[in-house]
């Protein structure tokens, strides 16, 4: 449904040399499928949404939204897609129920149709109390919600939605959550930008993390955190200081890092799976200390971010 | 049925202005208050012997006739569209599939409907302020409506092109209000060339100067709805 090959994007900037905010992004987003893009501020999130919604041009590679080139076969890309823009970009005066209708109505559908439409989607984020309340009047989670409704009214086969889940409280964002799933349940291709791993594994069938433009890795949340990076985290709380001890357990061979906060010891660990020794280890290295709590777990999809991002920036 | 695009555009855009009662309000104060001054002045000079006779009256004034139109133009665009794109508003809309042109005839429907209010409106109050001051009705009323409304025509299009093609380049109120002169010289030239030829004898190519420049005129508007980039609109901020 989104198919993207290859694609690039160049700012030119006065005095200075151009910078490129996408560089040969490839990969694919299937019927039903809800792909995430995780990364952080300037990773080229935005413009990569842009580009989908016809609203910049690529300066390589190509993208296609149902088949339709983005560049050349612009218009019919734009039938088929919702895009809930970064800024909501929303006219205070007017109604959120006019406004959704007027967006429904772009698309060629009639002026009751329209409006039927329209609050069917708006009660659907539960916004019926709002339906004729000036949007400059609503908090800024509503305001966010009438951005998702007017992306979704035209039930759009293909949904760009840029930080979905930006500034809303807990319940809306699972509200939130539950409508993307509803609208790829119904066979819409989902592509949502997010800084937020958290939310990328909540709701992602698949993760793109890209970092100054590029894609650093693609997977699933499960693949992502078991093998993109191998390793495990280990909390242990001892009954003292735990400085010596780090020391002691960074020379460990199955240690790739440890960090020592007051009792506590932080310790990163080289492979996946942790050796049947680990806790005799460290209870060696640690004495004369006790082992108060001896935690493993997997690492988390923020880690793995983190890390990648960190690998990429460098 | 599927709907009109360009329609639809333009009915959003009216729902808009008419959510703002009080702009609109001093807007129509202000546009009718050019054509009632206008008759006055033209009644004023009425009965100076070969003035009247030689037409200067209600024609004369023209370039007055063209402020009213003009300005409802501009605050529609200055008020209503631009700071949309100051507001980076315009990024929803411009991902919809809607045509370049569909956008500008829409943008457009507004400020014409608006003119052919004005020319409605604005003509009897001209033609009363012309009564009460010479207190005799008009000479020329047939060929004076005419006049009137092309004129008003040309003064909507032309200031339409230029500041629609000002909201779709310029990054801020500064570079808008450079770049709507041209526009402003144009008109004022079609209207100095229709003077100049009327004066020196020439009423018909007066006319025709007058008909070129709303040619003229929605030959540009055309262009600057050719060149609408939608990444000057969502860049250039």
């Amino acid at each position: 449904m989104i198919e993207i090959d290859d694609l690039g994007r160049s700012f030119d900037l006065p005095g200075r040399a151009p910078v490129r905010a996408l560089d040969g992004v490839s990969f694919t987003v299937g019927r039903g499928a809800v792909t995430g893009v995780l990364g952080p501020n300037g990773a080229g999130k935005t413009t990569l949404f842009r580009i989908l919604a016809g609203l910049l041009r690529p300066t390589s590679g190509s993208a296609r939204i149902a088949g339709h080139d983005v560049a050349t076969r612009s218009l019919e890309a734009r039938e088929r897609i919702g895009l809930l823009t970064e800024e909501p970009g929303l006219p205070d005066r007017l109604t959120p129920l006019r406004h959704v209708a007027f967006h429904v109505g772009l698309r060629g559908t009639p002026r009751d149709e329209a409006a039927a439409r329209a609050r069917a989607a708006l009660e659907e984020l539960g916004l019926a109390a709002s339906l004729e309340t000036p949007i400059g009047r609503l908090s800024k989670g509503n305001r966010l919600k009438v951005a998702l409704a007017r992306a979704i009214a035209h039930e759009p086969e293909v949904l760009l939605l840029d930080e979905p889940t930006a500034n809303l409280d807990i319940e809306t964002s699972i509200r939130v959550g539950e409508l993307i799933r509803t609208r790829s349940r119904r066979g819409a291709a989902v592509l949502m930008a997010t800084h937020d791993p958290h939310e990328a594994a909540r709701l992602c069938d698949d993760i793109v993390v890209l970092a100054t433009g590029r894609v650093v890795v693609r997977g699933s949340p499960t693949e992502l955190a078991g093998t993109g990076t191998p390793g495990r985290s280990l909390e242990v709380r001892l009954s003292g200081p735990a400085q010596a001890a780090a020391r002691g357990v960074r020379l460990l061979p199955w240690v790739a890092s440890a960090r020592a906060e007051g009792e506590r010891l932080a310790i990163q660990t080289v492979a996946g799976d942790l050796p049947v020794s680990a806790l005799a280890d460290v209870t060696v290295v640690a004495a004369p200390l006790a082992i108060l709590e001896f935690t493993p777990s997997r690492i988390s999809l923020e880690q793995i971010y983190l890390s990648l991002r960190k690998d990429a920036m460098e | 049925m599927r709907r009109d695009r360009a329609s639809c555009i333009a009915s959003e855009l009216l729902a808009d202005l008419s959510s703002r009662p009080a702009q609109v309000l001093l807007l129509g104060f202000c546009s009718l208050l050019y054509p009632a001054l206008m008759g006055m002045a033209d009644g004023g000079i009425s009965h100076v012997p070969g003035l009247a006779a030689d037409g200067l009256g209600l024609r004369h004034s023209m370039v007055t006739a063209m402020l009213g139109p003009a300005s409802m133009v501009l605050v529609i665009v200055t008020e209503l569209l631009f700071p949309r794109k100051l507001r980076r508003e315009l990024e929803p809309f411009l991902a919809a599939p809607v045509t370049s042109s569909e956008i500008v005839l829409g943008w457009a429907l507004v400020p014409a409907a608006a003119a052919t209010l004005y020319v409605v409106a604005a003509f009897p109050l001209c033609e009363l302020g012309f009564g009460v001051i010479s207190r005799s009705p008009l000479t020329h009323l047939g060929a004076d409506v005419i006049a009137f409304t092309l004129s008003t025509a040309v003064s909507t299009v032309w200031v339409l092109a230029g500041s629609l093609d000002a909201l779709f380049k310029a990054a801020g109120p500064a570079e808008f209000t450079l770049r709507m002169i041209p526009a402003w010289i144009l008109l004022l030239a079609i209207e100095g060339a229709r003077q100049s030829l009327r004066f020196l004898g020439y009423p018909r190519a007066a006319a025709a100067a007058l008909f070129a420049g709303l040619i003229l005129g929605l030959c540009a508007l055309a262009l600057v709805a050719r060149r609408l980039d939608r990444e000057d609109l969502i860049q250039r901020i």
